[in-house]
C-alpha cells in the first residue's frame, strides 16, 4: 500500500532528522547553484546583447570584427588607425545614412574611458529595447571645455554638476599625463544604463582636438609651446579623424548592400560590421565558459544526489529489523521498495522545492549588490522552460538513483524473511 | 480457522538437504499450540512457511480451504495481514512511531482487520487492548518506544498482533527477554486476550517451562529430516 510506504518514510525521515535535513540541505543547496548559474547566464547575456540597439551598422578602420565592436561599443581596447575626417564625413552624409555617431577613443580619467562625440550621440544612440539616453542631472555639452558624465564615473568619484576635472592622455591607469591646463566642466550626468556608457566621459570632438591643439604627434608640447584655453578656442578645431563611427540607415533593406560598398572603399581600408552578427559571435567564445558553469553546476547535483544515496544506503543496515516487523504486518516487497524510494521521492523533491526558494531569496538579497559591484543585473522573473526541465531533471536523478537502495532492500527483505538479525 | 500441513519440505537453499520435514500436522481453531526447539532447529523458519513469507519447495499449508503455498506472492502477503498476527522475541516495535500508531500499524495493511474495528474507530481500539493488557496510563499511549520498559513493549506487540482479531496470532520466543515473574503474568495476559479475540495461538520457544502452560506441546525434532 503506496499511503503506508509514504506515511513510514516520512516518519522514519523525521525521526532521522539531522541525517535528512542534511541530504535535503545538499540538494538544495546543488539546486539552487544550478538555477543561480543559469540566472547569471541569462543576466550576462541580456545586458550584453543589450549593450547597444538600433545601430545597423559600425564603421572602423580596418582589422577584426570582435576589436571593432570592443572598443566602439565597450571602449576596451584600443584601435590600431583611425577613420580620416573626410572618409567620416563622405559616409555620414551618404544618402542611405540616417544618422552617424563619432567616436573618439584615446584619453582617460582616473581609468574611466573619455570618448569624443557629437549630440548625435547623446540623440541616437540606444540600449535594451531601444532606450535613448536621459540625463539625471544637466544636460549635454554647451561649451568646448564641458564634459557629460556616465552614471558610474560621477557615482564612483562623486562628482556633481560644475565640478572641474583634468583629463588625462592614454589610457593606462599609471604614467599618464594629464590636460591639466585645460580643466573640463561637468555639463551633465547621465542616468543609469547598465551599458558601458556608464564607465565613460563624454567631451564633444572640438573639445577633444583642443585639449590636443598644442601636442606634435601624440607628444606633449614642449615647453614654451603650450597654448592657453583661451588661445585655443579661437583655432580651427576640426578633427583630422575619428576613432570609429556608429551609423543607422533610413531603410533596414539596405544594409549589406551599404556594408559591401563601405568594405570596397577605395579611397581608405575600412571596416563596417553589423553589431548584431558580431555580438553573437563574441558570446559563442565566451559562451563555452558559460556551458563549463553549468556543467560544473550539474556535476554538484550528481555529488548531492549520490551523497543521497549513500547515506540511504547507509542507513539499511540497521532498518533490516524494522524492515522484517512491516513484513510481518503484511507489507508486500514492493512497499518496501516504495519505502525507500519514497525517501528519495521526498527529498528530491523537497530539494527542488528548497532550492528554489533558497536561489529566490538570494537573488532578491543580492541583486542591487550585484548590479552595483559587478554591473550585471539579473533579473527576478518566474522560472523559464529550461529552468522547469533542469529541476525536473535533478528530480528524476534522485528518484532513479533512490531505485538502487530501493531495489537492495527489495531483495534482502525476500532473502531475510523473518529472521531478523541482530 | 484450522491450519493443516503435509508432506512439507523446506531448504533455505536450493539444492540444499531440507531443514524442516514435516510429514502431517494439524492445528485446530482456537488451540494454542507450543513448539518447542533448541535456537537454531528452524522455529522462525517454520512461523515463516505459516506466515507465507517463504514458500516450501514441497507439500501444502492448507488454512480452512486456501493451500498458503500456491497464493501468488502478494496474496500470501495479503493472507498474513488479514489473518495473522506477529509477535517477535524483542524489538517488535517501530522505534519512530508512538505506542498507539504501532499498534495500529497492522491496520494499514488489512482492510479486512480495519472493518473488524471500525465499530469503535482505531485509535479507541488500540487504546482499549493496550489497557486491557495493562497499559492503562493515557499518557503512555503517545510515548515513543524507546522510553518503555521491554516487558511494556513486549505488551504493545501483543496488543498490535490481537488488533483487528487475527484467526492466528504466532509468537516467537516473546518472553525470552523478559524475567520469571513478568514472563507469567504476561502468558495469562495473551491466553485470555487470544481467547477474547478468537484467535488459536502458534509459540515457539527454546524454554521448556513455558510450555507447561500450553493444552499441546510439540517438539520441532518431529520435523527434523
Ligand atoms: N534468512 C536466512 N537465510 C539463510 N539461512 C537462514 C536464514 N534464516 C535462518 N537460516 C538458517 O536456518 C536455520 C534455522 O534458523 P531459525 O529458523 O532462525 O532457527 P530458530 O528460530 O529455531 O533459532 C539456521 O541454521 C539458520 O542459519
Ligand atoms: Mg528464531
Amino acid at each position: 500500500m503506496i499511503s503506508s510506504s509514504f506515511y513510514l518514510s516520512l516518519r522514519s525521515m523525521r525521526n532521522r532528522m539531522l541525517s535528512s535535513s542534511l541530504t535535503l540541505l545538499s540538494i538544495a543547496l546543488s539546486v539552487a547553484l544550478l538555477l543561480g548559474v543559469q540566472r547569471v547566464r541569462e543576466g550576462a547575456r541580456e545586458s550584453f546583447e543589450n549593450t547597444i540597439s538600433d545601430t545597423d551598422l559600425i564603421l572602423g578602420a580596418r582589422s577584426g570584427p570582435v576589436q571593432l565592436l570592443l572598443f566602439s561599443v565597450f571602449h576596451i581596447g584600443n584601435a590600431t588607425q583611425n577613420i580620416s575626417w573626410e572618409s567620416y564625413q563622405k559616409w555620414k552624409n551618404h544618402p542611405e545614412v540616417k544618422w552617424a555617431i563619432p567616436i573618439s577613443l584615446g584619453d582617460s580619467h582616473k581609468g574611466y574611458r573619455v570618448v569624443g562625440t557629437d549630440e548625435n550621440f547623446f540623440s541616437n544612440y540606444k540600449f535594451g529595447r531601444k532606450n535613448q539616453l536621459s540625463y539625471a542631472h544637466g544636460s549635454q555639452f554647451s561649451d568646448l571645455f564641458h564634459v557629460v558624465l556616465g552614471a558610474e564615473v560621477a557615482d564612483e568619484l562623486s562628482y556633481r554638476l560644475g565640478d572641474k576635472l583634468v583629463l588625462s592622455h592614454g589610457i593606462s591607469d599609471v604614467s599618464f599625463q594629464d590636460h591639466e591646463d585645460k580643466p573640463f566642466t561637468v555639463s551633465g550626468i547621465l542616468q543609469k544604463t547598465g551599458t558601458p556608457v556608464d564607465r565613460s566621459l563624454f567631451i564633444s570632438l572640438e573639445g577633444l582636438s583642443a585639449m590636443h591643439a598644442d601636442w606634435e604627434s601624440g607628444a606633449p608640447p614642449l615647453p614654451g609651446q603650450e597654448l592657453s584655453a583661451e588661445q585655443v578656442r579661437n583655432m580651427d578645431l576640426t578633427p583630422s579623424d575619428v576613432t570609429a563611427m556608429l551609423v543607422g540607415l533610413k531603410s533596414k533593406m539596405g544594409i549589406f548592400k551599404l556594408q559591401r560598398a563601405i568594405n570596397d572603399d577605395k579611397e581608405e581600408a575600412l571596416l563596417a560590421i553589423l553589431p548584431g552578427v558580431t555580438f553573437r559571435e563574441l558570446w559563442a567564445t565566451l559562451g563555452v565558459a558559460e556551458a563549463a558553469l553549468l556543467v560544473v553546476a550539474f556535476f554538484v547535483v550528481i555529488a548531492g544526489v549520490l551523497g543521497m544515496a549513500s547515506s540511504i544506503l547507509t542507513t539499511l543496515n540497521e532498518r533490516r529489523r524494522e524492515i522484517a516487523i512491516i513484513r510481518s504486518l503484511g507489507a508486500k516487497p514492493a512497499d518496501i521498495f516504495m519505502l525507500l524510494l519514497s525517501e528519495s521521492v521526498f527529498l528530491g523533491f523537497g530539494g527542488c522545492l528548497l532550492g528554489i526558494i533558497l536561489i529566490y531569496t538570494a537573488l532578491w538579497f543580492s541583486q542591487p549588490f550585484v548590479e552595483t559591484y559587478f554591473g550585471l543585473f539579473i533579473p527576478i522573473k518566474a522560472l523559464g522552460l529550461l529552468d522547469l526541465y533542469l529541476i525536473l531533471s535533478v528530480f528524476l536523478l534522485s528518484v532513479f538513483t533512490g531505485i538502487f537502495p530501493a531495489l537492495k532492500a527489495y531483495r534482502q527483505s525476500l532473502v531475510d524473511g523473518l529472521t531478523i538479525k541482530l | 480457522m484450522s491450519i493443516e500441513i503435509s508432506g512439507l519440505e523446506y531448504s533455505w537453499h536450493e539444492h540444499e538437504d531440507p531443514i524442516l520435514k514435516i510429514d502431517e500436522l494439524k492445528i485446530g481453531p482456537n488451540e494454542k499450540i507450543f513448539i518447542r526447539g533448541p535456537s537454531g532447529s528452524g522455529k522462525t523458519t517454520l512461523l515463516g512457511l505459516l506466515g507465507g513469507v517463504l514458500t516450501p519447495q514441497k507439500g501444502s499449508i492448507n488454512a480452512e480451504g486456501t493451500v498458503i503455498n500456491q497464493l501468488g506472492g502478494s496474496e500470501r502477503d495479503r493472507f498474513r495481514a488479514d489473518h495473522i498476527g506477529f509477535i517477535f522475541q524483542m524489538f517488535n516495535l517501530l522505534p519512530y512511531l508512538n505506542v498507539v500508531e504501532n499498534v495500529s500499524l497492522a491496520l494499514r495493511f488489512s482492510p479486512r482487520k480495519k472493518a473488524k474495528v471500525s465499530t469503535h474507530g482505531v485509535e479507541q481500539e488500540a487504546k482499549r487492548l493496550l489497557g486491557a493488557l495493562g497499559l492503562t496510563d493515557p499518557s503512555l499511549h503517545r510515548k515513543l518506544i524507546s522510553s518503555l520498559s521491554v516487558g511494556q513493549q513486549q505488551r504493545v506487540a501483543v496488543a498490535r498482533a490481537l488488533i483487528g482479531s487475527p484467526e492466528v496470532v504466532i509468537a516467537d520466543e516473546p518472553t525470552s527477554a523478559l524475567d520469571a515473574d513478568t514472563r507469567k503474568a504476561f502468558l495469562d495476559l495473551l491466553f485470555q486476550e487470544c481467547d477474547k479475540a478468537g484467535s488459536k495461538l502458534i509459540y515457539v520457544s527454546h524454554d521448556k517451562e513455558v510450555g507447561e502452560h500450553f493444552d499441546r506441546c510439540i517438539s520441532i525434532d518431529q520435523f527434523k529430516p
